[in-house]
């Protein structure tokens, strides 16, 4: 056992116990042993392999209080919303009670009883996948914090008007602990969900050290439910993000998820769907850009357990400075699922010579009636696009943005509403790393 | 000042080193239009990539004289804001670059070199507009990506919209023909039609003589082996209709009657 | 200077003898096969009984305890039953005698017979081909033609344990070299227990007059086999080498671990090409060999070359992945393979292009065939250093499926560190057409006769690249391993 294991391990046994129900008490009690049982994982495990372990050292584990963050403090929201919800440094702040017709947002502790029967499977569910136990084990054992959104049968929770927007921030309040946060998202048969999540860092900085956030986010698609998922990430190099998303997909429902990785100084990103019924729809793109010393991994994984099911994975990543940049995406189409399409592409941008991009599309098939490709590539832009830019007039550099721009800009297209894709494609401008950097 | 726009003298190039062109002199005046004709790997093309500056094209001898500068010291995006255009005989795509922002964005860059204010996209769109009509290029294509899935004759069209836009003063058409049908050659033609005037000067680079009936040629040039083996008017190109290239491997200019021969690297191939 | 190395081993045989009634090892120098197990007298056992010198003997015993400490892989995509080391023996050589024949006509007339039954007919086929022939019967060489004419050439073609009599310090420079004994498992476990193999040095500006090629079998049961194959090409120099692998039906599996390391120096090119077809296992998956097979090649000099091509269709097992590593300056590796699983047949295979040297290129093809209950896994990794500027990786790795219960899948890692690099890596994975089989059909095509005409196909870009007798062959074995997949 290594000696963050070891540290954690102890705090997590002296820990005091939330209130909470007999059986959560019992789960929690269990995940502290699980997470002592699993240890943290390390450079030779295969899905943590190219991830640098080091950042979490100096980490400490601690709840965090529900303390409301000053709205004031965090960056304007991405988008119109009529629902906003701010969590900062890990704890959640204030719900709106004037929500939409079918909606519901509570935090956590609340929802525990109303929603025992869906939660209850799920946090059992979460300690039997998951490539990341000792992760998954952490959160369930110190995440007090958390919120549940649901979606009734047939409700639009995801309207224009009625638009979930989640505001994340670290702050000063955030250095040197490693916080842990629990989301559920609930759709029932025909419910639909837009989900914005941004993390545009807060006002005030963490200070020097780390500040980390370990998110575990539970997510039902009932049949023919709809839930858009965006989120953008841009938070200081001070951050320690892990998220790790974990779907179940019903008959026809539809995932569609954009992610945008141009900030912290590690995220981590683990996103696995299980299309369990007929028809189960993930289409999932993504990008990232990156400058500095920033390490971001993305670990996508598609589960194809039913016949008839679509999914694409999506991604794009330029790379300057000395940042590092993963990829794993994986499918798996298992025997049965037969009429499954399956796409992955991962392409990348490599602008500094001490950047690195470590990309890994898998597939794993055990069915004979499917479609199934996959392609990655890491290299330069192509000169000779460069050129015909350049035999219009423009300068080499401004060529080579607007060619690097428009490398993302396949991805933000595929963002539907166009003023949100209006404003991450600014962010993704601002955020374009240059080439000459060390 | 010196009537010629453009002075090629003695130009030996080669690509990946292999020399293509080996002393070829050409003399373009503004207002003129000349046609450079040629078989296959006489060299054409790689005379329009040396004038616009393409990488890997090594000028290993002479000189390119363009407004009375030397036109190989200059960056490619250089040679486009001092008013050179190339037509591509394979316009590249770039996915994901809008075909309006792609423009907007090239016309600007020549604007702000020159000293002029740059447009906004309003007025950029009131400058397009009557433009557009003139080559039959629909809105469509014009938000679409650069090229991307354009059909062989949209992307012709596309190269001689893009210089209708920029308005270049030396304009080199590089197998723009090829991969046309008749009504998309008309069309094409009619739109380089428009735009010659004094001021502009055009290099109509072809294997075919079919351009020349529809864009009419003040000289044209036969090039063999890496330089002008023949130069005369337009009534060159349909002798080479007729008679083809082949006399050219023989050696037989002389068949040719009424066309000025060229003599080695030294001789002046352009008339005036 | 041999007389002296004779000598040597002569006394380290004295030695081991002595010593082994130390430990109470009972085995006779003089049998065939040592008993089951493994242990440092075993390692001890066989370098005496080969005769080498010392400083091999060390170098296996160090490579043992190397070995001690490892563990068996377990990342790839592969279903097995735990491996007993204790229960396999580690050295068997032919009934014939200790002293091996000096010509063929010395052969075992039996050993030729199998040979002819297993559709080989050496010396014709050989003579006929103009193809030298190593063959390899269960560990040691038993025949070796043509090898006058290599002389002349300068080209040293040889068992490996008659490199180790007659060029040891040629060995001795180059073993491990490219393959370190602790590389992993079971390229430690080879360099413990090596029992033959083949070696092949080309010397500077030599153009190897003809393809070398090796048939290696595994004939007695419950041997294991482990071969060790060196190949040096000096500067300047070129060797095309093929090697052809079928085996006899075997009820038990057998663990095959073999090690090839190839060197490739200024401006040379060596293309190394495989056929394997060991007995894979019957219908319900009973049986069969485990290959466990480390291949790599270094591209030491500037603009060498290193080439694999290989046709899987054998083994219970497969887990191989030759490899370059492309040191020199504009050196280039290629990677052709057609791996096909058939019954309950599992493959995990690929292969590692390393860049180091700037303008370096490689190039992989991969071509996976499941049929039956067959898994078959494509794992690679194309590494980009930061000193490999300008290098450039092409990668196509495709799947085809043949029923439902079979599994294709495709594990490609890329790791790249240097901004003017270019990496590409495609892949697909589709079955055979229904509209594609009722068009052959409908032509009066057999559905058998169909499918291996679209596999056939499906695998062109591999084949072009064996030399064509391989060719034939790797084409009839495809038909042969997919007997009864369709339908």
């Amino acid at each position: 056992m290594t000696g963050l294991t070891e540290q954690w391990s102890d705090a997590l046994a002296a820990a005091p116990q939330e209130p909470a129900p007999a059986w959560l008490r019992e789960l929690r009690e269990n995940a502290v042993g699980q997470f002592r049982a699993a240890g943290l994982p390390h450079r030779k495990v295969e899905a943590w392999k190219y991830t640098p372990m080091t950042v979490f050292d100096g980490l400490r584990l601690t709840a965090a209080e529900p303390v409301p963050a000053p709205v004031a403090d965090l960056p304007p929201p991405l988008c119109e919303s009529s629902v906003v919800v701010d969590i900062r440094d890990g704890a959640l702040g204030e719900v709106p009670a004037d929500l939409p017709q079918g909606l519901t947002v509570l935090p956590l502790a609340t929802a525990l009883e109303r929603f025992e029967e869906r939660l209850k499977p799920l946090f059992e569910a979460v300690e039997l996948r998951g490539a990341t136990r000792a992760f998954a084990a952490l959160n369930t054992a110190l995440a007090t914090q958390g919120l549940v959104v649901h979606v009734a049968r047939d409700a639009a929770g995801g309207s224009a008007a009625g638009r979930l927007l989640l505001r994340w921030g670290l702050s000063a309040g955030a250095a040197a602990t490693m916080g842990q946060f629990r989301l559920f998202v609930l759709l029932d048969d025909g419910a639909r969900l837009e989900l914005v999540e941004q993390y545009l860092g807060s006002g005030e900085a963490p200070g020097d050290g780390a500040a980390g956030l370990n998110v575990l986010c539970q997510a039902e698609l009932g049949a023919g439910a709809r839930l858009s998922h965006t989120r953008v990430q841009a938070e200081t190099e001070q951050a320690v993000l892990l998220t790790s998303t974990m779907l179940e997909q019903a008959r026809d429902s539809r995932f569609v998820y954009r992610g945008f990785d141009l900030g912290a100084g590690l995220a981590r990103h683990e996103l696995t769907t299980r299309l369990t019924g007929p028809g189960a729809e993930a289409d999932i793109a993504g990008a990232w850009l990156l400058d500095g010393r920033r390490h971001v991994d993305n670990h996508v994984s598609v589960e194809h357990l039913a016949p008839g099911c679509a999914s694409e994975q999506f991604f794009r990543g330029v790379l300057g400075g000395r940042s590092r940049g993963v990829f794993n995406g994986r499918a798996l189409i298992q025997a049965g699922a037969d009429g499954s399409s399956v796409r992955q592409s991962n392409a990348n941008l490599l602008l500094s010579p001490l950047a690195e991009m470590d990309t890994k599309p898998e597939l794993e098939i055990y069915a004979d009636e499917v479609e199934a490709s996959h392609g990655a590539t890491v290299g330069q832009l192509d000169e000779a696009a460069v050129f015909y830019l350049r035999s219009r007039g423009l300068t080499d550099g401004a060529a080579r943005r607007m060619l690097t721009a428009a490398f993302c800009r396949a991805v933000t297209d595929r963002v539907a509403d166009p003023i949100l894709a209006e404003r991450i494609g600014g962010l993704l401008d601002a955020a374009m790393p240059s080439g000459e950097q060390l | 000042m010196d009537k010629a726009m453009l002075k090629v003298r003695n130009l030996h190039a080669s690509v990946e080193g292999k020399q293509i062109l080996n002393g070829l002199d050409l003399e373009v005046n503004a207002g003129e239009v000349h046609a450079i004709m040629g078989p296959n790997g006489s060299g054409k093309s790689t005379l329009a990539s040396v004038i616009a500056g393409r990488e890997g094209y090594e000028v290993t001898d002479g000189q390119v004289l363009y407004r009375g500068r030397d036109l190989l010291e200059l960056e490619p995006e250089e040679r486009a804001c001092e008013g050179i255009f190339l037509a591509f005989q394979y316009p590249v795509e770039i996915p994901g670059v809008n075909n309006t922002y792609f423009l907007r964005a090239a016309l600007n860059a020549q604007r702000k070199y020159r000293g002029e204010p740059e447009l906004d996209s309003m007025q950029f769109l009131k400058l397009i507009r009557g433009k557009l009509e003139i080559l039959h290029i629909s809105d469509d294509l014009m938000h679409r990506a650069v090229n991307e899935g354009f059909s062989g004759g949209e992307k012709k069209r596309n190269e001689i919209f893009q210089m209708a836009v920029l308005e270049p003063a030396l304009a080199i058409l590089d197998e723009t023909d090829s991969g046309l049908d008749i009504d998309a050659l008309k069309l094409v033609a009619e739109g380089v039609n428009r735009q010659r005037s004094p001021d502009r000067a055009m290099i109509v680079v072809t294997h075919y003589q079919r351009l020349l009936e529809y864009i009419v040629p003040d000289r044209v040039h036969v090039l063999s082996g890496g330089r002008i083996a023949a130069s005369g008017d337009a009534d060159l190109a349909l002798k080479l209709e007729e008679e083809g290239y082949s006399w050219l491997a023989e050696g037989g200019i002389q068949a040719l009657e009424g066309a000025e021969t060229g003599s080695g690297g030294a001789g002046a191939a352009a008339g005036a | 200077m041999n007389s002296d190395q004779i000598t040597v081993d002569t006394s380290s045989v004295d030695r081991f003898v002595q010593q082994k009634y130390k430990h109470g090892f009972v085995t006779d120098i003089e049998s065939e096969t040592v008993p089951p197990g493994l242990n440092e007298e075993t390692v001890r056992w066989i370098s005496a009984r080969k005769g080498e010198p010392e400083w091999l003997t060390e170098w296996r015993l160090q490579a043992y305890r190397n070995w001690l400490t490892m563990q068996a892989p377990d990342w790839a995509h592969l279903k097995i039953e735990p491996i007993d080391f204790q229960a396999i023996s580690y050295f068997s050589a032919p009934k014939s005698d200790k002293d091996r024949p000096q010509s063929l006509d010395e052969v075992d007339p039996k050993l030729l017979e199998t040979y002819d039954k297993l559709g080989v007919p050496l010396h014709e086929r050989a003579r006929l081909a103009g193809v030298a022939v190593d063959a390899v019967f269960d560990s040691v060489s038993v025949g070796t033609t043509f090898r006058e004419e290599l002389k002349k050439a300068g080209v040293i073609f040889c068992s490996f344990s008659e490199a180790v009599r007659d060029y040891p310090e040629l060995v001795r420079q180059h073993l491990g070299t490219v393959v370190p004994p602790r590389d992993n498992f079971f390229a430690a476990l080879n360099s413990a227990v090596f029992s033959d193999g083949s070696f092949v040095y080309i010397p500077r500006g030599v153009r190897c007059p003809m393809e070398l090629s090796t048939y290696f079998r595994i004939n007695a049961a419950e041997t294991g086999q482990f071969e060790r194959t060196l190949i040096i090409a000096e500067d300047k120099s070129y060797v095309s080498y093929l090697e052809g692998c079928t085996a006899p039906m075997r009820d038990e599996n057998q663990l095959h671990a073999a090690v090839v390391e190839l060197v490739a120096l200024e401006d040379a090119e060596i293309k190394y090409s495989t056929v394997q077809n060991w007995y894979p296992g019957d219908e319900e998956g009973k049986g069969g060999i485990y290959n466990f097979v480390t291949k790599r090649g270094m591209c030491r000099g500037d603009r060498s070359k290193i080439s694999w091509t290989q046709v899987e269709t054998g083994s219970a097992i497969t887990w191989k992945y030759p490899s370059c590593v492309l040191r020199g300056e504009r050196s280039v590796g290629e990677f052709y393979s057609v791996a096909l699983t058939n019954n309950f047949q599992q493959a995990d295979t690929g292969t590692k292009m390393i860049h180091i040297g700037r303008d370096t290129r490689s190039k992989i093809i991969s071509k996976g065939i499941s049929a039956g209950r067959g898994q078959n896994a494509y794992r690679g990794l194309v590494r980009v250093a930061k000193t490999a500027k300008n290098a450039r990786n092409f990668t196509q790795c495709d799947s085809m499926l043949i029923g439902k219960r079979c599994g294709a899948h495709t594990f490609p890692y890329i790791e790249v560190g240097n901004p003017t690099a270019k990496v590409e890596h495609e892949a697909t994975t589709s079955r055979i057409g229904e509209d594609q089989l009722f068009y052959c059909l409908q032509r009066g095509i057999s559905e058998e006769d169909a499918v291996s005409m679209i596999v056939d196909g499906f695998c062109k870009q591999v084949f072009r690249e064996l030399p064509m007798e391989f060719a034939v062959e790797a084409k009839a074995l495809l038909e042969v391993s997919l007997e009864g997949a369709v339908g």
